[in-house]
């Protein structure tokens, strides 16, 4: 186990490098640059810049220079001193950028994510030992209601329905006095009163596909020989489900954790797109938008890396779970 | 993510509304000009202090020019400060005669600089910037050994870019390297984060009422930083913005008036800056293939003109705007599909395929293409309308809709036939914006530009008709826009643009709400246009009950 940990550990490295180069080469593809964007932009406003000014930002963002060289200079920087490069959008260092809006893009993610879990593994435990119930009959309704409903248009109704009904806008984590405002008890009851509404649009959807997948689950397992077999030696039926069937349903759940990790940094871009939430996917999408490569490509580095230690988490933690896996890895 | 504009308009001479007629002194206490436009004489206000206390002098005047001159900074002299406004004309230079006093001199007549003075679009910052802010960071005046702690923390090359980044134009001002940054405007800001703006009173501000009271009345403002129209709107119907101008839409009237009372917000219709968008037809596209058809159609004036005729004004203002546009524009053509017909089998598109749609005068395929960006909700509606009025009268038409960033590249690369979008030309006083350019919000003749703005080193040599389009552009800037000789030359270049159907008008000025809180006070709903009006200019505004 060991070994295999280290050698996976040793593979993130080139892994990471090549992701490096292609996300940056990626940023690079659309034609034009971050200047040309901003020009235009000032432009539909009414400024006129001027053509030194054009080229002395150029210059000055670096943009003059070969991709390579540039390339070259951004990981160097982040390797080597934790910089990231600036932003052009924000005018400000990346790193800043990100550190701003991260803890409400991981407290989205995490609070979304427990409520997923609390709902969906009751309701797909049930629906699979009750199949074909009534219970079971509108579990799956919701569910496929919930898979078939876009997170967006889920999120656009429920925000004009709060609105219509209590004249309340909720668009945003926090009310415009609170933006940037240091903690307080008003500013995190201010928080309660608008993070609720991407909660439940953001879990929704994962509730109803988490359901699917682990009633099918489970309703393959509980079949099993061994379960009738644990049943035959007289097993309480409620220990026998929760500790053998139960447990390699989710399965499932712990070798997709590992998406979890970058969906904390910047999940459901569109649903905070549409809420106006002042996460990080909005800032990824304006920046991919706005061609600011420095942010794109920091923020693409990270989910990246993100990813790949995540899937490496979710299968220490399946060898952990499953003694079958653990068992396999043994006999090879 | 939207421009956030606080009361801006800081212009160095200002006239009423957004004219330049006879402007009277604003920041400068008085100014001369020479007979023959070659030279402006400004007297500073005496007293008048940046946001931090410094005095303003001369000294700043001079500094803005040597930047301007310093090619380690600007690879190039600014466009508006060169003689006649153009890539080629000569620098302006500055002869300082005192503390308060100075002269701007350019080597020919330049009389289109008066309204550059009067414009907010290039604002006091035009000749102001603050020198003792900006040479704290120029190696020239402060020692590298002061200026390589700042370059480590923001994470900048050099000096250089250090000085690009603190010498700013106003526009930048309320962006987070704006925070700190000494200005003329009526507040400064003070936090920005990628979400909100804040902003307090200047201190220093100039302005008083007419009871010697200093402005502004409100001490501090925030404004949210929003990419979702969407929230924009409901937060606006809410009551939770105590001023909306650009981007409360007309469409959302119903549910601004439906929450009048609830949410204590008022609304008022009025002129924009902006008008609607038009449609651009690209003179030079295709330009370089032998035998195009599309130079041989768009260079014929009677294209232009049974394009303009297909087209029902009067539907595109029910539909997309409640009837409350106007109709006029550069292009007079009433809807006539009848007259839009006979054109077109004039120029030889009479054979039609067996979808009824016109082949080209030679007989070939034809297909217009029109593309836009969804910069405006109303862009894509309008490409619909004008899709259907063309297929009308048989001419087969693509509505291609793609990505701001891609739209501004193809429009840069010559590569779109026809383009949707806003222009600005006709609802400003006669002349003072230039957005009637080809290469600027819709491109009609990028390349004859390039040539242009190259002294024929690259791009396409105009031909005869579009090259008229120069000369008078070149020619007015000679003398004042609205002066009486000015006037007469803008009247020239809108007969040009009349008879030569490079923009096509579906409908003409525009009218759009603000909606604002009820309790608010001195809210302008006179004046044209009205949304930039106040934009630039919310120092009066005030609250009949104490926050």
């Amino acid at each position: 186990m060991r070994a295999f940990i280290v050698r996976r550990l040793i593979l993130i490295i080139p892994l990471l490098f090549l992701i490096s180069v292609i996300s940056f080469a990626t940023i690079l593809l659309p034609p034009g640059s971050y200047v040309e964007t901003y020009v235009q932009n000032l432009e539909r406003t009414g400024f006129i810049m001027d053509q030194g000014q054009i080229e002395a930002i150029y210059r000055q963002y670096g943009l003059d220079q070969p991709a390579a060289l540039q390339y070259v200079l951004w990981m160097s920087n982040f390797l080597l001193k934790g910089e990231m490069g600036r932003s052009f959008m924000y005018q400000r260092p990346v790193k800043d950028v990100i550190l701003e809006r991260l803890p409400m893009s991981a407290t989205i993610a995490i609070v979304s994510l427990a409520v997923t879990w609390l709902i969906a593994i009751p309701i797909g435990i049930y629906s699979a030992l009750r199949q074909y119930s009534v219970g079971d009959y509108v579990a799956t309704i919701i569910g496929f209601v919930g898979l078939a409903l876009p997170n967006f248009l889920l999120a656009l109704a429920l925000g004009y329905w709060v609105f219509s009904s209590t004249g309340r806008a909720i668009t945003g984590l926090f009310s415009i006095e609170y933006k940037g405002a240091p903690w307080s008890i008003g500013k995190f009851a201010d928080l309660l009163g608008n993070i609720w509404l991407p909660i439940v649009v953001i879990a929704s959807a994962g509730t109803a596909s988490l359901i699917r997948i682990l009633r099918a689950t489970l309703l393959d397992e509980k079949n099993k020989q061994y379960v009738t077999t644990a049943r035959a030696k007289g097993l309480p039926e409620r220990r026998l489900i929760m500790k053998y069937p139960v447990r390699v349903a989710i399965n499932p759940l712990i070798s997709t954790i590992g998406w979890t990790l970058p969906f904390i940094v910047s999940g459901e871009i569109i649903v905070s797109q549409t809420l106006g939430l002042e996460t990080l996917g909005p800032v990824l999408l304006a920046a991919a938008l706005g061609e600011d490569m420095f942010l794109v490509g920091s923020i693409v580095m990270i989910l990246s890396s993100l990813t790949v230690v995540g899937t490496l988490l979710s299968d220490i933690l399946l060898a952990w779970l499953d003694p079958r896996i653990r068992f396999e890895r043994i006999g090879a | 993510m939207h421009e956030v504009a606080l009361a801006m308009g800081m212009t160095i001479l200002r006239a009423p509304d957004q004219s330049t007629k006879d402007p009277l002194p604003a920041i400068v206490s008085s100014y001369e000009i020479s007979p023959d436009f070659t030279q402006y004489t400004l007297t500073i206000r005496e007293g008048l202090k940046w946001s931090n206390g410094v005095p303003v002098t001369t000294e700043d005047v001079r500094m803005t020019f040597e930047l301007y001159g310093d090619e380690r900074i600007y690879p190039s002299f600014p466009i508006k400060a060169r003689t006649l406004g153009r890539a080629d004309g000569t620098p302006g230079t500055v002869t300082i005669i005192d503390d308060l006093t100075f002269t701007v001199t350019f080597d020919a007549p330049y009389g289109q600089f008066l309204a550059e003075l009067s414009s907010w679009i290039p604002d006091y910052t035009l000749l102001f910037r603050p020198a003792h802010f900006i040479k704290q960071f120029h190696a020239d005046y402060t020692d590298m050994a002061k200026i390589q702690p700042i370059l480590d923390a923001l994470e900048i090359r050099t000096w250089e870019d250090l000085v690009i980044l603190k010498d700013m134009r106003h526009w930048e001002l309320y962006r987070e390297h704006g925070v700190g940054v000494p200005s003329l405007t009526p507040w400064i800001a003070e936090e920005v984060t990628s979400s909100v703006v804040r902003a307090v009173r200047n201190p220093y501000y100039w302005k008083v009422d007419i009871a010697g009271n200093q402005l502004p009345y409100i001490d501090r403002v925030e404004a949210e930083v929003s990419n979702q129209l969407q929230s924009i709107i409901l937060k606006t119907a809410a009551g939770e913005y105590d001023v909306v101008t650009s981007f409360a839409q007309i469409r959302e009237m119903p549910l601004y008036r439906e929450n009048a009372e609830r949410s204590n917000i008022r609304t008022v219709l009025h002129g924009s800056i902006n008008n609607p968008p038009i449609l651009f037809l690209n003179h030079d596209y295709d330009y370089e293939t032998e035998g195009s058809v599309w130079q041989q159609l768009v260079s014929d004036p009677r294209f232009g003109s049974a394009i303009a005729s297909a087209i029902d004004k009067e539907d595109v203002n029910n539909t997309l705007y409640f009837g409350h546009y106007t109709l006029d524009g550069f292009t007079k053509e009433t809807f006539d599909p009848e007259a839009s017909n006979r054109l077109l089998d004039e120029i030889g598109m009479t054979k039609r395929d067996a979808e009824g749609f016109r082949s080209d005068p030679n007989g070939g395929r034809f297909e217009l293409t029109i593309t836009t960006a969804e910069v405006s909700p109303d862009f894509l509606g309008l490409g619909e309308l004008l899709k259907s009025y063309f297929e009308n009268v048989g001419i087969r038409t693509t509505l291609d809709v793609i990505g701001n960033s891609l739209f501004g590249q193809r429009m840069n690369g010559n590569e779109l036939m026809a383009t949707i979008h806003w222009s600005d030309e006709p609802i400003w006083a006669p002349g003072i914006s230039e957005d009637y350019w080809p290469g600027f919000k819709g491109h009609w003749a990028p390349m004859s530009e390039m040539y242009f703005n190259t002294n024929g080193e690259s791009g396409r040599k105009p031909p005869p008709y579009l090259q008229e389009f120069f000369d008078l552009h070149v020619a007015r800037k000679v003398v004042p826009p609205q002066s009486e000789a000015g006037e007469a030359l803008y009247a020239d270049l809108v007969d040009w643009f009349s008879q030569h159907y490079v923009t096509i008008w579906p409908v003409g000025r525009m009218t759009v709400p603000t909606v604002y809180n009820a309790d608010l006070g001195n809210v302008i709903k006179d004046g044209y246009p009205f949304d930039r009006a106040l934009d630039y200019g919310m120092e009066q505004l005030f609250f009949k009950t104490p926050q």
